[in-house]
């Protein structure tokens, strides 16, 4: 079959590449209309990536502006979410490796928007008496952060990506641009990991086995 | 069939956590899934291991998750596009022409940007948007001759889209012209003609965008005369507000790609310009505000406030005629005569003063008649107000006058004729009686002698006491009504309200005051909209609301 042909029985199917499309030919309207469309989640998916808000503003107006750059060359070859979130892994990836490198720690610590392996640690170990409801639900929240954070680049990135934005694992295959069986190697090795982290949170008393078949690694194995 | 028998963990190989996750995340075929089921139904180690598998990834949940902020497309989008430049189909070069905006008021710094070309982007951006569709569908036929009145209003085009866009712009009530005579088109629109430069500059746009303009002028002209001149006026208070901005900001208006984003760009800019422009005092009780909900709360007081101010000007504006000039006729209620006597009895009957009185002498102390519900100082603000509507027409500062006090006293139904008015201690139940003299304190004894203000007092002290109040204190029931409030309750909102209405009023029967203050609130709200007789001022709520200021909340 054409690419010709193609592009068209995708664009059919796929209404958000219709839209692209129409950017693709210079429709700022449409371009518009698209950030209107994938704010919420590209913003959503990268706040759980970095854990800060601003930051992750940021890297989804970086999303944006790659696909505004780049329309002229685009060709629809899968879903349009899968393309843009391939766009949206790439800068998350390489925001993270970048952290990584050059931890810093945020100026406004007072934001409670703000989180992430730094700060998340300092809140997380403060747990002398119990809280109230809504304290615990906070504190949860830091603690679940810190799991977060405490898991691989790539890890992270299928968590997210599966959870949050229900991808199974040949999208997120796609995405990541990885095998479908590398992903469930590394979702599993991401819910080992996240349920060793999480271990007094899950089971208070003890009871379930952990880590029975001796599959939780180090995060920084898995790069 | 019988369940299988139970497999000793140690008999077998434990299972992976990797066909866990893939059988939690539902990615296993029918039959491996099946395995795993039923190896989770035996095996109780298996089953812990799915579980903390499971609920590990449930904590998730507890993740904040981050909404954008409300300004994040339309500054992703406008920094974008004004940051990219325009493809060649889509960019205007705007010949750098002087034009001359025939708005009433004019505007020299408007012509001096629309000079420099700063529209390039916007109307750039307008133009494109309008693409060749619109040029190709319900275009106007191009006829130069035809477009002399569009000339002389391009100025005042500039920024917006189409008719659509200017109403919406209209709804936001950011541009209300002070009056609507201010926007009534004159012969100066046509003026002494468009000069050549404004006719340079439209023929310099492309030709969708010419035909949007033509469009937009030829909807203006067909709308009726009022919201026309209505519209006029908005038009002109966004060119001048657009002359205002700075060079950056007016782009973050021009370039904003829809109509939509570009009223979002609008307003936003508003709401920046107006913290922006709060007196130092405020700004400084903001900087000191403790949390960010105190924050708000101040912020949101002050646009109450500013909000009501508004309300008072825009109410006297429409009343403007009546406000000077005793030949003026009077405005609704005091030009119907029927109203204009009823509202002398209400006066009467629910301030309980007679405005005939001359006013209280300035002596030591001055005093009302026993049981007035109005101080002196209402009193005389009242009674001037009257007097001088009498005298000289100024029939809107009654109208005000009225309306205010009546916010400040609002009264409640009197019981049928025979039952006595609960004024006083004298006339509560003994037991209750008893109860206020031990603890008279936190009563506020000048509502004695006054209906409903003492009860009223009585009943929110025995509330704050956990002390129910006695029904004896008010009619709380259609029955228990003076004839005009019940025959008004039964005849006229009862039969109208919605069942649930209906049922949760009913529930409120032999309260009080709830059932009295429920039943009036319904009487007044918006979907109803009715006078209750002898006790609210008469005419429509919404009418003393619209010519005399808003509702109380």
């Amino acid at each position: 079959m054409a690419t010709g042909e193609t592009s068209a029985l995708m664009a059919l199917r796929d209404p958000d590449i219709r839209l692209m499309l129409r950017v693709r030919a210079d429709d700022r309207e449409a371009f518009a209309e698209l950030v209107g469309r994938y704010q919420h989640r590209l913003v959503g998916v990268m706040h759980h990536l970095v854990g800060r808000r601003d930051e992750a503003e940021d890297l989804a107006q970086e999303v944006f502006l790659r696909v505004f750059r780049t329309r002229h060359s685009y060709s629809p070859r899968a879903k349009f979410a899968t393309w843009l979130f391939t766009i949206a892994n790439n800068l998350g990836l390489n925001a993270l490796r970048d952290r990584k490198r050059r931890p810093t720690v945020p100026l406004d610590t007072g934001d409670a928007s703000a989180s992430g392996p730094w700060q998340a640690h300092d809140r997380g170990d403060n747990r002398e008496s119990p809280p109230p409801h809504k304290v615990q639900q906070d504190e949860l929240a830091v603690v679940v952060r810190r799991a977060l954070d405490g898991l691989g680049e790539r890890q992270r990135v299928a968590v997210v990506l599966n959870k949050f934005e229900d991808m199974n694992y040949a999208e997120i295959a796609e995405v990541m641009g990885l095998t479908a069986k590398a992903v469930k190697s590394l979702l599993s090795r991401a819910r080992a990991n996240l349920r060793e982290s999480l271990r007094e949170y899950i089971d208070p008393d003890g009871l379930s086995p952990v880590d029975p078949a001796g599959t939780c690694d180090d995060p920084a194995d898995e790069e | 069939m019988p369940p299988p028998d139970p497999v000793p963990p140690a008999a077998v190989t434990p299972l992976g956590d990797d066909e866990l996750t893939a059988y939690l995340d539902g990615e296993l075929d029918g039959p491996a899934a099946q395995a795993v089921e039923a190896r989770l139904v035996t095996d109780l180690t298996a089953r812990r291991q799915a579980e903390g598998l499971r609920k590990a990834f449930d904590l998730l949940d507890y993740l904040p998750k981050a909404e954008p902020s409300a300004d994040f497309a339309s500054r992703t989008v406008t920094s974008l596009l004004a940051a990219t430049p325009a493809t060649p189909s889509a960019s205007v070069v705007t010949p750098q022409v002087a034009a001359e905006p025939r708005a009433r008021r004019s505007a020299p710094a408007l012509v001096a940007w629309l000079a420099a070309g700063l529209l390039a982007l916007g109307v750039g951006y307008l133009a494109h948007r309008a693409g060749p569709a619109a040029g190709a569908t319900q275009s106007v036929p191009e006829d130069p001759s035809k477009d002399f009145r569009l000339l002389a209003r391009l100025p005042l085009y500039v920024g917006v889209d189409d008719l659509a866009f200017l109403k919406s712009l209209d709804a936001t009530g950011l541009f209300a012209p002070e009056s609507a005579a201010a926007g009534v088109p004159t012969a100066a629109d046509a003026g002494d003609g468009p000069t050549d430069q404004l006719n340079e500059l439209f023929r310099s746009y492309p030709a969708a965008r010419r035909q949007q303009l033509r469009k937009l002028d030829q909807g203006f002209e067909e709308l009726p005369a009022a919201e026309a001149a209505r519209l006029r006026g908005v038009l002109e208070n966004y060119a001048l507000w657009l002359d205002r901005l700075g060079d950056p900001e007016r782009r973050e208006v021009l370039a904003a790609p829809t109509a939509a984003f570009r009223l979002d760009a609008v307003t936003q800019l508003h709401q920046r310009h107006w913290r922006d422009g709060l007196p130092q005092p405020v700004k400084e009780k903001l900087a000191s505000a403790v949390s960010a909900s105190e924050r708000l709360e101040l912020l949101a007081n002050w646009k109450a406030a500013e909000k009501a101010r508004r309300d008072e000007w825009r109410a006297a504006r429409q009343q403007w005629p009546t406000l000077s000039g005793r030949d003026r006729p009077a405005p609704w209620p005091f030009s119907e005569p029927g109203l204009a006597q009823q509202l002398d009895e209400h006066v009467k009957a629910v301030f309980k003063v007679d405005l005939a009185l001359p006013l209280p002498k300035p002596i030591a102390k001055p005093e009302l008649p026993a049981g007035a519900r109005l101080s002196v100082p209402e009193f005389t603000y009242l009674k001037a107000a009257h007097d001088n509507a009498a005298k000289d027409g100024q029939w809107f500062a009654y109208g005000v006058a009225l309306h205010r006090l009546t916010q400040a006293h609002p009264y409640l139904p009197e019981p049928r004729d025979g039952q006595p008015l609960v004024t006083g201690v004298a006339s509560l139940p003994a037991e209750v009686q008893q109860k206020l003299r031990v603890q008279p304190k936190g009563i506020d004894l000048t509502t004695r002698g006054k209906w409903p203000d003492f009860a009223l007092e009585a009943a929110r002290k025995l509330k704050a006491e956990g002390v129910a109040v006695p029904a004896a204190f008010g009619p709380s029931r259609p029955a228990d009504f003076r004839d005009e409030v019940r025959d008004f309750a039964n005849a006229v909102l009862l039969p109208k309200l919605t069942a649930a209405e209906r049922e949760g009023l009913k529930k409120l029967e032999g309260k009080w005051p709830d059932y009295p203050q429920q039943l009036l609130a319904l009487a007044r709200s918006p979907k109803y909209d009715f006078a209750v007789p002898t006790v609210t001022l008469p005419g429509a709520p919404s009418l003393w609301a619209k010519y005399y200021g808003p509702a109380a909340p």
